[in-house]
């Protein structure tokens, strides 16, 4: 037994010491530190002697001691080193088209992992330049989280709620010009359709940053007849003249005085404009509306700048136990608003957004992909040096017999697949930037541009460099150091043995890999054509919308749709303010019996709409709706439903207060004004003749549209002879919808392609080897008289049980995940047997082709060639 | 070279070592160092000093006197050789001298 005071100091700071202090140190050093440490025992207690001992033993961890033991081994180690590089790079030259095809594969795989790095923090980096994005909110309605929210509240709320709430420092009220999507702006006999017109409070130059080229904040929207520009504004309109003080006009009614200049909207931005005006202009350019009223027009975005450190959920409760008192007694129902950050606007599908909404799903989906390419560059990377590894073992049993060590041989492969994978690094990021990075671009339509001085990507470079050298390094080195180096001298040894299971499992995977990418692609591209051609309770083939983009345009609609009537081809023609997905206008609406306020999704159109569009009536009388006079409300099943009427026709209803309720005049089909996406909304379509609508809707009847579009321009340019014949598909509108769908199908397809070839690549090399190795094995066959096919079986058997196994693991995980992505949709495709085997058959053709083809090359080769060399 | 000034710290641990003579080794001159100067050193800092010290010859080491103590390891002993003693004269002779060319320095005169 011990003496209880004998002390003992911790063991592993002692072990530490002996690792780093030179031997002849050691006792010296040793000696004293225990000294110290009975000493302290004597005077403190265990614990902190302990901690004194670990301290001063550490201490000596310093170069003045270190440099003591390493001076004979380390000129010899960086020798080494040097010497592992040199005779790297020689074999991997020797063996150009493995060396490529590694090389290559890496790159395509680093680079896809790369690009998917900076394709996320693009995305996140939205808005974030701004200095006050923490503290900058916006004013929300309905469903705040799940996506269902509507973005825009009423013009009188955001000042009601400054004054009652001390954290709100700063409030602005944000909206388009018009209700239409365009306006006309002139300047000087240039007239251009503007879309990105808005009206704002002057203190949304205060919360956001919007630098100003021309001008002092605080003073260029102040004077309501102010407007500021974009940069790229000024250029198409002035080019090289001032622009400060000049007149334009818009709409032909307005006219604006430039006051200022600001830099053009960076593209990361939730919301794009090119003309600010004062909020202060509201009634004058939108009849209808109030700043001070109308507390149930839900259609201005409203940002707020809270106090620094203000608690979201303490300012969301505040507002919505805020009384806001009407008059007559009556309250304002606040108890749905809410405040939501500025770095969530991206990312949430609210209704009303004017950029779509970037859904954090795909990131997942594009961040999967991408290692999934980087796995299968790397499976082929490992496989084909550990098949090549015969021509090492001679190599490796050389300097085994010389003496090198086991750690050396180890760093002599880590060297080597560093160099392969520094390479590939290489290769990846001018690959990026010159070829990958303009095409994703132009894919996603986003401005990612790289940035090498981002410490963040370096380090994602560095690690993934480090991963896949050390990683396959040491695996291919346990691989070839393990064998005996006498057989390795001899010739005797082959590569595999025990690898094979390994390099199966490997193989295996990138089998299951490429099946899962192979169907995911294909449902996508089945989902997306069954979305294009789902019945829509519409109909918007062959309908041509042509704009009328200012209030002249407007006042000659009814001229303009009666020539067009007259066309040869066109079956139908309507006024329409219907832009797909487009349902901007959102308000309360009154009908008889009401008990709680709720909006809906106004659409402005002309009697002529519904037989136009093909809408099916349930309910009313198309021939008593196209003669009708003055306003008509006609709803939509779901707006039936909600309001809880069994029959509608008839029943008192209104858009526009209470005092202009008119019987409802007919009730249609549920049809998807919006996306798929989403269910349907309870919605009303506003008939009225007058002449507002800003679109005439054309629907062709013939085969032959050009011939009719001809026609259309020239009844256009008869009637309006000063203007522009601009239009659009109503189809095309549609599509626009599906715009994140069509991207993921269009990069999915295209990593999946890559993948593919990767795998294909790595198969037919992985072939080759065996086919190098086995040369006599064959060659003795087809001397005993093997056939063709025969060979064939024996070179792709062990690939083919591979696939198989591989399918039982891809099928299930495929229909998993895709269930999952299918059930976004509100209307979606079931997961077909057939594309499953199909695809199965596809990737069993492949694997017979690659071997087939490896089977013709050995055929061809004489037995007694093959045979001869000894 | 470079070598052939003292540096402060180095002085210092010379001198406690010529002070205890046969039991100048780590520990002790840490003590010393304490006792005298009311310093507190580190005992790596000491060890790399007297290395770095016995490599430009100023220094010897000797391990000796195993006990009981210090788990039964030797101690490394230092002894200061006669070039290093040389050094100690010369720099304070140096350094006197430069004092003695500041009479403002000097209360006495």
């Amino acid at each position: 037994m011990k003496d209880q005071s004998e002390p003992r100091p911790p063991k592993w700071a002692f072990r530490f010491l002996e690792w780093f202090c030179p031997r002849h140190l050691q006792e010296g050093i040793l000696g004293d530190l225990l000294e110290q440490y009975e000493l302290n025992r004597a005077a403190k207690n265990r614990l902190v002697s302990n901690w004194l001992f670990v301290y001063n033993s550490l201490r000596f961890f310093r170069y003045g001691i270190l440099k003591r033991k390493t001076i004979g081994y380390r000129s010899n180690f960086l020798a080494m080193f040097k010497n592992y590089f040199l005779t790297s790079l020689r074999t991997l030259l020797k063996n150009k088209f493995y060396f490529f095809l590694n090389v290559l594969g890496l790159s395509i795989g680093i680079a896809a992992c790369l690009l998917c790095y900076l394709h996320i923090s693009y995305e996140l980096s939205y808005d974030q330049y701004n200095t006050n994005a923490d503290n900058t909110y916006r004013l929300i309605t309905g469903d705040l989280k799940s996506g269902n929210g509507w973005v825009r509240v009423s013009a009188p709320m955001p000042p009601a709620l400054k004054r009652n709430i001390p954290e709100i420092e700063r409030f602005a009220r944000f909206t388009n010009i018009t209700r239409d999507p365009q306006v006309t702006v002139e300047y000087n006999r240039t007239i251009f359709s503007e879309s990105k017109f808005f009206l704002t409070d002057p203190d949304f130059l205060e919360i956001y940053d919007v630098p100003l080229l021309r001008g002092q904040k605080s003073q260029v929207l102040a004077d309501q007849n102010s407007v500021i520009l974009s940069a790229s504004a000024v250029k198409k309109y002035f080019g090289d003249e001032d622009p400060i003080g000049k007149t334009v006009r818009v709409d032909d009614q307005f006219n604006f005085q430039v006051s200022g200049v600001f830099e053009d909207i960076p593209f990361n931005a939730h919301f794009d404009f090119d003309f600010l005006i004062s909020f202060e202009n509201l009634e004058r350019v939108l009849p209808g509306t109030s700043l001070t009223g109308n507390w149930g027009q839900f259609n201005y975005f409203a940002y707020l700048q809270l106090a620094a450190g203000s608690d979201l959920a303490v300012v969301q409760t505040k507002i919505q136990s805020t009384e806001i008192n009407l008059g007559d007694n009556r309250n304002f129902d606040l108890s749905r608003i809410g405040i939501q950050p500025l770095s969530e606007i991206h990312f949430i599908d609210n209704r009303g957004n004017l950029k779509q909404a970037y859904n954090f799903k795909y990131i997942y989906i594009y961040g999967a992909i991408a290692v999934a390419i980087l796995f299968i560059s790397f499976i082929n990377f490992v496989n084909l040096s550990i098949a090549g590894s015969t021509k090492r073992i001679k190599e490796v049993g050389v300097r085994k017999v010389v003496g090198a060590g086991r750690g050396q041989l180890i760093l002599q492969f880590i060297a080597e697949a560093f160099l392969i994978a520094f390479f590939a690094v290489v290769v990846s990021l001018i690959l990026s930037n010159y070829l990958l990075i303009p095409a994703v671009n132009e894919l996603m339509n986003s401005r990612i541009v790289m940035d090498f001085s981002d410490p963040l990507m370096l380090a994602v470079l560095a690690a993934m460099l480090l991963l896949i050298s050390l990683s396959s390094g040491s695996y291919i080195a346990y691989f070839i150091i393990s064998s005996k180096p006498i057989s390795a001298l001899k010739g005797t040894h082959t590569a595999g043995g025990k690898g094979t299971i390994f390099k199966n499992i490997l193989l295996g995977l990138q089998f299951c890999i490429s099946t899962v990418l192979i169907l995911s692609s294909l449902f996508i591209y089945q989902q997306l054509q069954f979305l294009g051609d789902k019945d829509l309770g519409m109909s918007k083939d062959q309908i041509v919308n042509v704009a009328l983009s200012n209030n002249t345009a407007q006042e000659s609609g009814e001229v303009l749709a009666s020539r067009f009537g007259q066309i040869s081809g066109v079956r139908d023609v309507a006024g329409s303010n219907f832009i797909p997905g487009g349902a901007n206008w959102n308000q309360t609406v009154w009908w008889e019996g009401q008990e709680e306020p709720i909006s809906m999704f106004l659409i402005g159109v002309d009697e002529n709409f519904v037989k136009t569009v093909d809408m099916e009536l349930l309910e009313g009388d198309m021939n008593q709706i196209i003669s009708g006079q003055g306003t008509q409300y006609i709803l939509n099943e779901a707006a039936v439903k909600r309001i809880g009427w069994e029959s509608a026709l008839g029943k008192p209803f209104s858009a526009q207060g209470q005092r202009n309720a008119k019987p409802v005049a007919g009730v249609v089909k549920d049809y998807n004004f919006r996306s798929l996406h989403h269910g349907i909304d309870p919605c009303v379509m506003v008939i009225s003749s007058s002449r507002t609508h800003s679109q005439l809707a054309v629907k062709v009847d013939g085969q032959d549209v050009r011939q009719v579009l001809t026609q259309l321009e020239a009844a256009y340019n008869e009637v309006l002879p000063e203007m522009q014949f601009e239009y659009s598909f109503m189809d095309e509108g549609f599509a626009v919808l599906y715009e994140a769908e069509t991207r993921t199908s269009k990069i999915v397809g295209a990593l999946t392609g890559v993948a593919i070839v990767l795998a294909v690549l790595g198969l037919y090399a992985l072939l080759t080897f065996a086919v190098q190795e086995r040369t006599r094995e064959l060659a003795i066959r087809k001397v005993l008289g093997i056939k063709l096919q025969q060979t064939l079986f024996l070179l792709s058997g062990n690939y083919v049980k591979l696939l198989i196994i591989a399918n039982v693991v891809a099928i299930p995980v495929t229909w998993y995940m895709l269930d999952g992505w299918l059930n976004n949709f509100n209307y979606r495709v079931s997961l077909g047997a057939v594309t499953f085997i199909a695809t199965i058959g596809l990737t069993f053709l492949l694997i017979y082709l690659i071997a087939g083809l490896k089977t013709m090359q050995s055929n061809r080769i004489n037995p007694t060639q093959a045979l001869r060399h000894e | 070279m470079k070598g052939d000034n003292l540096g402060e710290f180095e002085e210092l641990v010379m001198l406690t070592c010529v002070l205890l003579k046969n039991e100048a080794y780590g520990i002790r001159i840490v003590e010393e160092i304490f006792n005298k100067m009311d310093r507190r050193v580190n005992l790596s800092a000491v060890h790399v000093t007297l290395y770095r010290l016995e490599d430009k010859g100023l220094v010897n080491s000797t391990m000796m006197g195993a006990t009981s103590q210090r788990g039964g390891r030797r101690k490394r002993v230092f002894e200061v050789t006669s070039l290093g003693i040389r050094i100690l004269r010369e720099t304070k002779a140096k350094r006197e001298n430069l004092w003695s060319l500041i009479p403002e320095l000097n209360p006495q005169s």
